[in-house]
């Protein structure tokens, strides 16, 4: 493509990259989608519909490496970067494996001349990798595997639940998605570290974010890039007014949602996710004002807080869309979460019936509830270091060896003592 | 590079150090959190019966093994039978019973209609086997049957006992669990079931034939009958496969479905037609002590020579 000297020389090929890349998307994951719509929208008007179902398995990562495939051929056709002539690199690009089924999405312009660069062994390089591999492990098996069975547990009978736990099954919902997704990158990236190649932050602590906007870039933040770059920016961004704005932030929501997966749910949690930040956005002004009315007490520490956790809870609500399978399981959860608040306090405090572990433990037992907050509660004190202190590896190399390898071996026996017998696959690997 | 590599080698065997107790410790509070102990026991050498007893519920509270034992000509009985199991759980309790030693008589209770297809109260055990996975016959089933892996749990203690990590704590804050109507097993291994339960359909034609139909039947619970049976010929145990009374209708056919399965060489003690009187039983799948007691002697009667 990047012999042609013009654009429009190069675009034939452009269209042809894209048409390939998203025909194998379209077919793998999005048919079955649009052909039950249409064959439900053609029996509800009378009309036979006669073209059927593919009983296809979708490839693993599909969405992630058709995205970076993509972003690698528009970034050659607009000639940021040159087209990689060695099949051997290129193909390397596209199936890095630390990376290849759940990301970080890497543009072709960080990850490709790094392949091309003589690795050394690196005592400092290589242990940070582990260390971070660590902590991706530790997440994934102390924290969103112990969440997981707690999901089900409500999915499996939604109608057996009131406010309080499915209030409580949101938010833990939003840890279990958060310490899977970002344990993944964690894995990943530190894998790539230990073989001398860096790959993009991909989450950065989302649950300090005071606004959804905010939160949406610090999650999944190589995809939230790809859309910036290769659908928001070239639709005008924010700079051609208000409306278009918003409208770019809705297709951007929108395409967010389906790229999710081919579902409903997915669709209508891209949209309203999409809708909140558009809804802050034209409110600004209003908010500016109220803003000036709460005076000094803005910026204190309290009113960060309040921001946060408006935020995370109105994340966490808009994750019921996530973690039920159909829209009426969503529907049932979400009128549940507003109603038998008092049944299910009552429940808790008198545990009649061991109803504790029904609504509060989501059936756990006691210890593994406490051992579960007890995780969370050390994920948000290193997520705390982390934004007000800097880097834990750095923190770390200032205390002592004993106080080190305690930490390390902890970690490491704890995620041993973690790794159960069920297999809980990483939820991304379905995209 | 080098000291990458001796830094990494004193952090395995730090960890080595440290995994053993820590999985020793869970080990002990497992299974002494257990009510029902008789793998324990099985594992300990303090069960070494002749006559062995294998099934789900049926046979738990089917089969009055101090009864059988009494009714036997200086024979012992013991029953291994576990709530809730299905066919490829015997296999594996047959596998455990098999590796620690050979009993001279295995019966094998085989739950009519329900025993070859999936049934939702009858699931592999899992549960009931964890707590004893530090020993080697029980992990050996453990692996077969779940994803547990092999090598990370003979090489980590830690890794073997983690399932049974949060039960252990338990154990220390609550002691020993409450026996309850599928762990208070007696000296024999069995459960006797008080008179009649609230869901014993009393309603129940006992004159109705249902013609046994092997549709749905599942392949894996076959192979492990099959399996058993092979093993015990090997080995040289004397297998009869049990059917015991129930307050159902007749199952006509599932006999003859029995020997198509495993040949003709296998006995069948069928006695489900026998004990027909609503006073044997407790629901219309099991029988109570009463019943239980009196499929011991007729039990007795086929294997006494």
């Amino acid at each position: 493509m990047d012999e042609k000297l013009t654009k429009k020389g190069r675009r034939p090929f452009l269209i042809i990259s894209l048409i390939s890349n998203l025909g194998i998307l379209c077919l793998f994951k999005y048919y079955n989608f649009f052909n039950d719509s249409f064959a439900s929208l053609f029996e509800l008007l009378n009309i036979p519909y006669l073209i059927p179902s593919l009983s296809i398995i979708l490839p693993v990562g599909i969405s992630f490496y058709t995205f970076q495939t993509m972003g690698y051929s528009i970034d050659v056709y607009k000639g940021k970067i040159k087209a990689e002539h060695h099949l051997g690199y290129f193909a390397l690009y596209v199936t890095y494996f630390p990376q290849l089924v759940a990301g970080p999405i890497e543009k072709s312009s960080n990850l490709l001349p790094q392949f091309k660069v003589k690795q050394f062994v690196e005592y400092k390089r290589i242990t940070d990798g582990l260390k971070l591999m660590t902590w991706g492990f530790f997440k994934k098996v102390v924290i969103a595997d112990q969440i997981s069975p707690m999901i089900k547990y409500v999915t499996d009978n939604p109608e057996q639940f009131n406010g309080f736990s499915v209030l409580l099954c949101s938010c833990l919902f939003i840890y279990q998605i958060y310490c899977d997704f970002s344990a993944y990158s964690d894995i990943a990236i530190g894998g790539a570290q230990v073989m001398g190649v860096r790959l993009m932050e991909n989450f950065r602590r989302p649950f300090f974010a005071k606004s959804l906007s905010e939160l949406w870039n610090r999650w999944h933040i190589s995809l939230i890039n790809w859309f910036q770059e290769y659908i928001f920016s070239p639709l005008g961004g924010s700079k051609k007014g208000r409306r278009k704005a918003y409208r770019n932030v809705m297709i951007v929501f929108l395409v967010s949602g389906l790229w999710h997966g081919a579902s409903y749910n997915f669709l209508i949690w891209g949209i309203l996710n999409g809708l909140v930040i558009v809804l802050t956005l034209r409110f600004t002004k209003l908010k500016s004002e109220a803003n000036k009315k709460l005076g000094s007490f803005r910026k204190s520490v309290w009113y960060r807080r309040f921001l946060r956790v408006k935020t995370y809870l109105i994340f966490a609500v808009l994750g019921i869309l996530f973690y039920t399978s159909d829209l009426y399981a969503a529907q049932v959860l979400g009128k549940s979460l507003f109603k038998g608040w008092s049944n299910d306090i009552m429940g808790i405090i008198s545990n009649e019936g061991n109803s504790r572990a029904h609504i509060l433990y989501l059936g756990h037992d006691s210890i593994r509830f406490i051992a579960l907050l007890i995780g969370i509660m050390v994920l948000e004190y290193v997520h705390y270091i982390q934004e007000y202190k800097g880097s834990v590896r750095e923190i770390l190399a200032t205390k002592s060896v004993f106080f080190r390898w305690t930490l390390y071996v902890g970690i490491t026996l704890l995620i041993m003592a973690y790794s159960f017998d069920q297999e809980i696959p990483f939820i991304y690997f379905q995209f | 590079m080098k000291q990458l590599i001796v830094k990494i080698a004193l952090f395995v065997f730090i960890i080595f150090l440290v995994d053993k107790p820590i999985g020793f410790s869970i080990s002990k509070g497992i299974i002494n959190r257990q009510y029902d102990q008789r793998i324990e026991l099985l594992m300990k050498g303090k069960v070494r019966s002749d006559v062995v007893i294998i099934g789900s519920s049926r046979s738990l509270n089917g089969i009055d093994t101090g009864e059988l034992e009494k009714n036997l000509n200086n024979q012992t009985a013991y029953n291994f039978g576990f709530s809730g199991s299905n066919l490829n759980f015997h296999e594996s309790i047959f596998n455990i019973i098999t590796q620690v030693y050979q009993p001279k008589t295995i019966l094998l209770v085989v739950d009519d209609d329900d025993a070859f297809k999936v049934n939702e109260k009858a699931i592999y055990r899992k549960d009931k086997l964890f707590p004893f996975i530090q020993y080697e016959p029980v992990l050996n089933e453990i692996v077969k049957n779940s994803s547990k892996s092999y090598l990370p749990s003979k090489v980590s203690w830690l890794y073997r006992e983690n399932q049974n990590m949060f039960e252990a704590i338990n154990w220390v804050f609550k002691g020993r669990l409450e026996p309850d109507e599928t762990t208070n097993v007696n000296e024999f291994g069995f459960i006797p079931l008080s008179n009649e339960d609230k869901h014993l359909n009393k309603l129940v034609d006992r004159n109705l034939s249902i013609d046994y139909s092997p549709q749905k039947e599942q392949k894996t619970f076959i192979e492990s009958l099959i399996a058993i049976v092979n093993e015990s010929e090997t080995m040289g145990i004397d297998l009869y496969l049990v059917r015991l009374p129930s307050y159902k209708a007749k199952l006509v056919g599932f006999n003859d479905r029995l020997v198509e399965i495993v040949g003709k060489n296998v006995p069948i003690l069928d006695f489900s037609n026998e004990l027909q009187d609503r006073k044997y039983h407790f629901d219309n799948g099991h029988l109570n002590a009463n019943g239980a007691k009196s499929v011991a002697s007729l039990i007795s009667k086929k294997l006494n020579p």
